[in-house]
């Protein structure tokens, strides 16, 4: 008797490994998830040279891949700055300028989406390629970029294979002004009121996101979804039975930044904040602030804000570059506290908070207390948040991590760990690729 | 043992070749970034509008000085082209009729380019060009569509990604 054929995933996500950008690590989850699962799982993302030219690789995070996973890569041109002249036509030879400009309407043409857009095609012609050779049973596209929703769509219209839309990001909220991006009846607002219609489900990576696109597109809004972005459970055992980094009281703490540095975030008011700190506590005097992760959302370092960080380089900040995800754990491991530092925003959690919470150690929150991920970390009860962002507030509560980092114990790290234990990727992605599972055997019973 | 990879950097702007590899590539020299990136002796020459040493690990610099000026460029100069580029650069329109005519940066540094047989020949004798800026780009494409040499790309900044990824190993298949 043979045994029954397993269902077969379509996974779309333009940034996958080696791809070191911060979305890839859920991108890379829930592949390797569903693969575990039981699932075939084919990957459909853009080609290596992309990553390795343009965004910057993370080879080590690639050894995560499943090797159950198939991987299909689509020629992906980037208009910013294609190195290889070979792939320069004659007519972007003859201007630049032109061509460009050309190619932003061709891509936009294809689907309403800068930069991206023209991807669609060559997605496409891949989707069909794949589903025609062995036939596709359920389509997840993580954005953004949205394109990455079109396969799902493709698909379920022309087969009736359901899709799942994972939102890392947004699409039509700006989340750090809560405004809908463009007009609603913008060509791409209509399109994605048209997907989310139709999709088998919604991901969202937290309920005030969830709930925003449940009002504007009402729709479907019962399938809607919060997957958060979790941690993995390999991250958190790395933590158990942590015990206080050992270091001479003249070396005072260490306290850590890991994520990526970009956008509206309260950076000059925390290093300010940090510099008041010093002024006030030998112990932070004699305490060091390392930033690790990008800067920026490209391979090299944003000059405006490095150039900001040198400015408190007399005051025992300093950059210490990208961490790859396999040693991310150990960096944590060797800080007596963290600094989350985020943009303004009642959607914003980000993916970092996550592992902040997994690692137990005391945190400093330099952020709006309206942004979204106040609500994930109530309860931690080593939690220092401002009650605002002047740096005068900011110094008070990097006083307080500071005091409690100082004595904590390894029951304290083991408390707070437990306390984490919800946040887990496991438990935010189980009960979905649950109810996907039964979902696709019931279409194929039925 | 590998031979030298020989690396021609092309820079087609005014701009001080100098100014523009510590802009790209910071401290280090772009002998010791491309050598770096790819794992394997480089050999970096220069080809510049200006005329440049490109620092101490440049193994040649040669600044285009053509033996006699193409005739284009020679009617272009007796022409009151000044007030009409500064007239013209001011709106998009402008901009790119500029970026198809003959006064194009690209195109004068491409001219005066094929009229230094020396500065052919140094193109010529590269495994790989690199166009430091969008002036030298239409001279490394010409170049390698003339096949002249393997390959040439653009960017500095980007070459040190080519270079770890092209010649340092061997791709997985994508």
């Amino acid at each position: 008797m043979s045994s029954p054929k397993r269902p077969h995933l379509l996974y779309v996500a333009w940034g996958f490994p080696p791809s070191r950008g911060a979305g890839v690590y859920r991108a890379l989850a829930t592949a390797n998830a569903f693969v575990e699962a039981g699932w075939k799982v084919t990957v459909l993302t853009a080609t290596r040279e992309v990553f390795e030219y343009q965004t910057g690789t993370d080879i080590e995070l690639e050894l995560k891949v499943d090797p159950r996973l198939d991987i299909v890569r689509a020629p992906f041109s980037w208009v910013r700055g294609e190195p290889d002249l070979a792939k320069w036509s004659r007519m972007r030879i003859a201007s630049n300028l032109l061509w460009s400009f050309a190619r932003a309407k061709s891509d936009r043409l294809a689907f309403p989406e800068p930069v991206y857009g023209g991807w669609k095609h060559a997605l496409l012609k891949e989707t069909d390629r794949i589903h025609k050779s062995d036939p596709v049973d359920l389509v997840i596209g993580t954005a953004n970029p949205n394109v990455d929703f079109v396969p799902g769509w493709h698909l379920h219209k022309t087969a009736g294979v359901p899709y799942v839309m994972d939102y890392r990001d947004t699409w039509h909220l700006n989340v750090y002004t809560d405004t809908f991006v463009g007009s609603r009846f913008s060509r791409s607002a209509r399109l994605e009121k048209k997907l989310l219609g139709s999709a088998a489900e919604v991901w969202f990576v937290n309920a005030p996101i969830r709930d925003w696109h449940a009002e504007n597109y009402p729709e479907g809004s019962e399938r809607f979804r919060v997957v958060a972005n979790a941690f993995d459970a390999d991250f958190a055992q790395a933590f158990a039975g942590i015990s206080k980094p050992t270091r001479s009281p003249a070396d005072g703490l260490v306290f850590g930044y890991l994520g990526t540095i970009y956008g509206p975030m309260p950076l000059r008011e925390s290093l300010e904040g940090w510099r008041i700190a010093r002024s006030r506590s030998e112990l932070v005097r004699n305490s060091r602030f390392e930033i690790h992760g990008r800067l920026g959302h490209y391979a090299e370092p944003d000059p405006a804000i490095l150039a900001l960080l040198k400015e408190y380089a007399g005051d025992g900040v300093s950059y210490e570059g990208p961490v790859s995800k396999t040693a991310v754990a150990d960096k944590y491991k060797s800080f007596d506290a963290l600094m989350l530092i985020l943009g303004r925003s009642k959607y914003v959690t980000s993916g970092k908070v996550f592992e902040y919470a997994a690692s137990g150690l005391p945190i400093a929150s330099l952020h709006h207390p309206e942004t979204a991920c106040t609500s994930i970390l109530t309860g931690h009860q080593d939690w220092f948040p401002v009650p605002d962002l002047l740096p005068e507030s900011i110094s008070e509560t990097i006083l307080k991590a500071a005091q409690r980092a100082a004595v904590m114990t390894p029951g304290d790290y083991a408390r707070n760990q437990a306390w984490a234990d919800h946040l887990s990727r496991d438990k935010q992605l189980q009960p979905r690729i649950g109810h996907l599972t039964e979902l696709v055997a019931e279409a194929n019973r039925g | 043992m590998d031979e030298p990879l020989n690396v021609v950097i092309v820079v087609g702007s005014r701009s001080v070749p100098e100014q523009l590899f510590r802009s790209a590539l910071g401290e280090a020299s772009p002998h010791s970034a491309l050598s770096r990136a790819s794992g394997r002796d480089v050999r970096v020459s220069l080809l510049s509008l200006l005329p440049a040493s490109g620092g101490p690990e440049i193994s040649a610099a040669h600044a285009v000085s053509p033996s006699r000026t193409p005739l284009l460029d020679r009617v272009l100069a007796a022409l009151p082209l000044t007030r009409i580029e500064a007239v013209l650069s001011k709106s998009p329109l402008g901009r790119l009729l500029l970026s198809l005519g003959p006064t194009d940066p690209s195109r004068v540094f491409w001219r005066a380019v094929q009229a230094d047989p020396a500065a052919m020949a140094i193109l010529a004798s590269a495994d790989v060009l690199l166009a430091a800026d969008l002036p030298a780009v239409r001279t490394a494409w010409q170049t390698l569509r003339a096949g002249k040499v393997a390959e040439a790309y653009f960017g500095l900044q980007a070459a040190e990604k080519v270079f770890a990824a092209r010649f340092r190993h061997t791709q997985p298949a994508a």
